[in-house]
């Protein structure tokens, strides 16, 4: 608990820095940094409807976040967060089109099973590429993440599937009883939202208090001394993978059911890949992607904002996030902390 | 009188929780070679550290050569003449050694194949010129670590430091490396190393200093010191030869493991055990003696379930499990102690309780299903790392806090917690100090007496012929000898390594 608390501190930090080089950025460039900070806040935060936009915008990143976080942990690097949510929001939705006739309290859950189904399979092939046959997951999942959004066009367009109705590139609409609504209406503050952040605290349990979570840790720390304690790597790699994959699935599952009512093409703006970002910002531990996550998503939200009141593009929050992710890379590079040992380095 | 090589003063470096180096002076002379001593965890490494810029230290001064200097990495203390050549080398092996040697030098470009002037001199200083043109994972470790003296060097290192150098050679690579040694401080270098043997540092020492709880306590000439005196300065008490613990029962009983007929093929697929059959029985400590790299860490890996054999059998108690993995032999009671704690031994990141847990050894505290029991757990770490005396006793603390030597009692401890019925040990001693050794040692006693059969692996020759029933020679991937302990010498021991005798 102490160090999920100095990891939140950590991040702080990190994301403050990366405000402030921004802020420098602008102000070199003539903008008033302090106007724009005033409109990035008013943006997120500003009205009733502004604040539910920013929460419901962390729910996908709080799992993509530790879709990432979690198989990092292990010692792999999942850039397949992306293609995995993609496939298992097509998953959900095909299912929610096709089984039309199962009262609600089934096709929910219907619907949840399939993304689920379809998330941790495809990273479970990665996961079994690299344990039993040595191919790097980071190829592997950038490849699946292509084959993923191709995969997922093909089939809304298949003949025979019957997803494809209107002129929208999109699956036809679940009916009401199957979306996933709010607990206060017009809060942000949906379903989902709070089952991401259970699930955080589970993830935390999960690796730090129970056996596989050790396991997993100790594969990410030093593969061959796991492995000489009898730890079996394939295994551990293809569980971690398959989680890493079923929070992605998630996050698909939230976009879904809370958000577009349907499998719609093109849904994502990179929730996945900017969960690499949340992870890297909340250090791999799940109550830091918590955080990390609303710090993205107050970005994102205000970003309209600024980008309406003060005439900053969009992009420039992007920058932010880069700069995140740089600084976070050039800390880990400079700090390796050196254990004392008889030996001069080790990454952590 | 000119300026010393090397004067640090009132260094000190606190780490959470432990002051590593308190107010630490240390003085080093140029053409003199300088040995540091001290128990596990008394700071010798850190203050090594400290000079060789790799750590910054909270306080104190540092001068080289008599001006006062402040390094900020080891870049820094490079450009200063201070070189340091670590225990865990840091060469690439999958590049030559012209390409390691030429690694992050000043030039960022590659001059061709021919050696550039600097290495040649540096070669001509150290009175050895490798093969420039070998591939860095082919050489033995003596080589690999002149290697890297080289390089050092050849970046313009005058003062050179290097921490346990002796800990992984040979007695044959030893004495040459001392030799090495020699020659670079008649050539005027200042050399500083640490060891926990003090009969080399007796024998190839100029002056020694003594670290003991994060102080140096003090700096002798060699030639008036003796190993008793040393001992006593490092412990702080008059230091009593334990002659406890070291009854033996008597082996009895069906043999607990066997091995029949045993082919292993190494990493790259060479043969590097063949037709290799022996038993241990319960209460028994079989030796295994042989120069480095003759097949025992394949032999061992595959009693552990780590390597899978190309021909013969494994048993135990009678059962054949050549099939099974490494877990399945934990189970059986097969336990496992690596010779390299940083590689196949601990994960440093993980904590001491953690590690602990890892290998699910058999005290009931490790055990259980899927949720880790963290108060027993860590009640249990503690309680086997006040056993082995590792320094500081904190189950928490990440085990790559440690020194060297503590982690290796954590290793050790994890072993032991296991209750093993077949207790593999792989140099269990490297870079234990003298009572941590006596200390363990005492522990595998122990260990045998309540009924494991030991196999134990080492190059230290006086810790084989103490601890051994029987010894095998393994000489090139076969056994080429076998003698009771009691009826044997060191040199009968080593003419039998090196191939000659029965
Ligand atoms: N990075 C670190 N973080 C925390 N504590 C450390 C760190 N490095 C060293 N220490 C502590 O400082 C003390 C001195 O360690 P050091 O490695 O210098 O000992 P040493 O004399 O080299 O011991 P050994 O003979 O076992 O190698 C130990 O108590 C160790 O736990
Ligand atoms: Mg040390």
């Amino acid at each position: 608990m102490r160090e999920s608390l100095r990891s939140a501190g950590h991040a702080l930090q990190v994301a403050a820095l990366a405000l402030i080089l921004f802020a420098g950025a602008l102000l070199a460039a003539g903008e008033s940094p302090l106007h724009l900070l005033l409109a990035l806040l008013r943006g997120a935060f500003g009205s009733r409807a502004d604040l539910a936009r920013t929460l419901a915008g962390a729910t996908p990143l709080i799992f993509t976040g530790l879709a990432v976080a979690i198989p990092f942990r292990a010692g792999l690097f999942n850039i397949g967060a992306e293609g995995q949510m993609i496939l298992a929001a097509f998953g959900a939705g095909a299912v929610g089109a096709w089984c039309t006739g199962l009262p609600p309290v089934l096709l929910l859950p219907a619907c949840a099973a399939a993304a689920l189904a379809v998330g941790s399979l495809w990273a479970g092939i990665a996961g079994f590429l690299r344990g039993r046959l040595g191919i790097h997951e980071v190829i592997a999942t950038i490849l699946l993440n292509f084959l993923a959004v191709h995969l997922a066009a093909y089939l809304l367009r298949a003949e025979g599937l019957h997803l494809l109705l209107g002129q929208e590139p999109k699956s036809p609409a679940l009916p009401d009883g199957v979306r996933l609504g709010e607990i206060v209406p017009g809060s942000g503050v949906g379903t989902a939202l709070v089952g991401a952040v259970l699930l955080a605290a589970a993830a935390e349990f999960l690796l730090f208090r129970t056996r596989p979570g050790l396991a997993l840790r100790a594969l990410g720390g030093n593969p061959r001394a796991a492995e000489a304690a009898g730890i079996s790597p394939p295994r551990v790699i293809l569980l971690s993978l398959v989680l890493g994959g079923a929070l992605a699935a998630l996050a698909g599952l939230q976009q879904v059911l809370a958000v577009h009512g349907s499998y719609l093409e093109g849904f994502s703006p990179g929730f996945g890949f900017t969960g690499i970002a949340v992870a890297l910002l909340g250090a791999n531990r799940p109550l830091g992607v918590v955080f990390a996550a609303f710090f993205f998503a107050v970005l994102r939200s205000g970003a309209f904002a600024m980008d309406a009141l003060a005439g900053v593009p969009r992009e420039g929050m992007r920058l932010v996030e880069v700069m995140v992710i740089l600084l976070v890379a050039a800390e880990r590079l400079r700090s390796r902390p050196a254990p004392s040992g008889d030996e001069p380095e080790e990454g952590t | 009188m000119t300026a010393p090589a090397v004067e640090l003063s009132g260094i000190t470096k606190r780490y959470p929780g432990v002051i590593a180096n308190d107010r630490v002076s240390f003085r080093a002379r140029f053409g003199e070679i300088h040995a540091v001593v001290g128990e596990n965890g008394a700071g010798k490494t850190t203050l090594m550290r400290v000079l060789a810029g790799v750590t910054r230290p909270d306080e104190g001064t540092i001068r080289i050569d008599g001006k006062r200097v402040t390094f900020r990495s080891a870049a820094d203390a490079a450009r200063a003449g201070v070189g340091m050549v670590h225990q865990h080398f840091t060469l690439v092996p999958v590049f030559t050694v012209l390409e390691n040697l030429l690694l992050g030098a000043e030039p960022g470009f590659l001059p061709g194949r021919a050696a550039p002037p600097e290495v040649r001199k540096a070669a001509e200083r150290l009175g050895f010129l490798p093969d420039l043109d070998a591939r860095v994972s082919g050489l033995t470790v003596g080589e690999r670590q002149r290697v890297e003296i080289l390089r050092t060097l050849s970046r313009g290192a005058r003062i050179l430091v290097l921490d346990e150098p002796t800990a992984v050679l040979t007695p044959a690579e030893t004495r040459d490396f001392f030799r090495t040694l020699r020659n670079l401080a008649r050539e005027g270098h200042a050399v500083v190393f640490i060891s926990h043997r003090l009969e080399e540092v007796r024998a190839a020492s100029d002056r020694v200093t003594v670290m003991r709880r994060g102080r140096t306590v003090a700096t002798l000439e060699t030639a008036r010191a003796t190993e008793a005196d040393l001992a006593r300065l490092m412990v702080g008490r008059e230091v009593l030869v334990r002659e406890g613990g070291r009854e033996r029962r008597p082996p009895a009983g069906e043999p607990a493991l066997e091995v029949r007929g045993l082919d292993l093929d190494s990493d790259r697929g060479l043969p590097a055990v063949r037709d290799v059959s022996f038993s241990i029985r319960p209460g028994e400590v079989l030796g295994l003696a042989g120069v480095m790299g003759n097949g025992q860490r394949e032999l061992v890996e595959a009693l552990a379930g780590l390597r899978r054999p190309r021909g013969g059998r494994i048993l135990l108690g009678g059962e054949d499990v050549t099939g099974l993995g490494v877990r399945q032999r934990l189970r059986a009671g097969v336990v496992f102690v690596p010779e390299d704690r940083r590689d196949q031994g601990l994960v440093l990141t993980l904590s001491a309780a953690e590690n602990l847990a890892l290998g699910a050894p058999a005290d009931p505290a490790f055990r259980g299903g899927l949720l880790l029991r963290r108060e027993p757990l860590r009640a249990a770490a503690a309680r086997w790392m006040r056993a082995l005396d590792v320094r500081p006793p904190d189950p928490d603390r990440p085990v790559g806090d440690l020194s060297g030597g503590n982690q290796q009692k954590v290793l050790l401890a994890r072993a032991l917690a296991s209750s093993p019925r077949v207790l593999l040990l792989a140099e269990p001693c490297r870079g234990l100090d003298v009572g941590a050794i006596e200390r363990v040692h005492g522990e595998i006693r122990a260990a045998a007496n309540r009924g494991a059969a030991i196999l134990l692996v080492s190059s230290d020759l006086p810790e084989i012929l103490s601890l051994s029933d029987r010894i095998l020679v393994l000489r090139r991937g076969r056994i080429s000898g076998e003698v009771k302990a009691g009826r044997t010498t060191e040199e009968e021991l080593g003419l039998m390594m090196a191939g000659g005798g029965a």
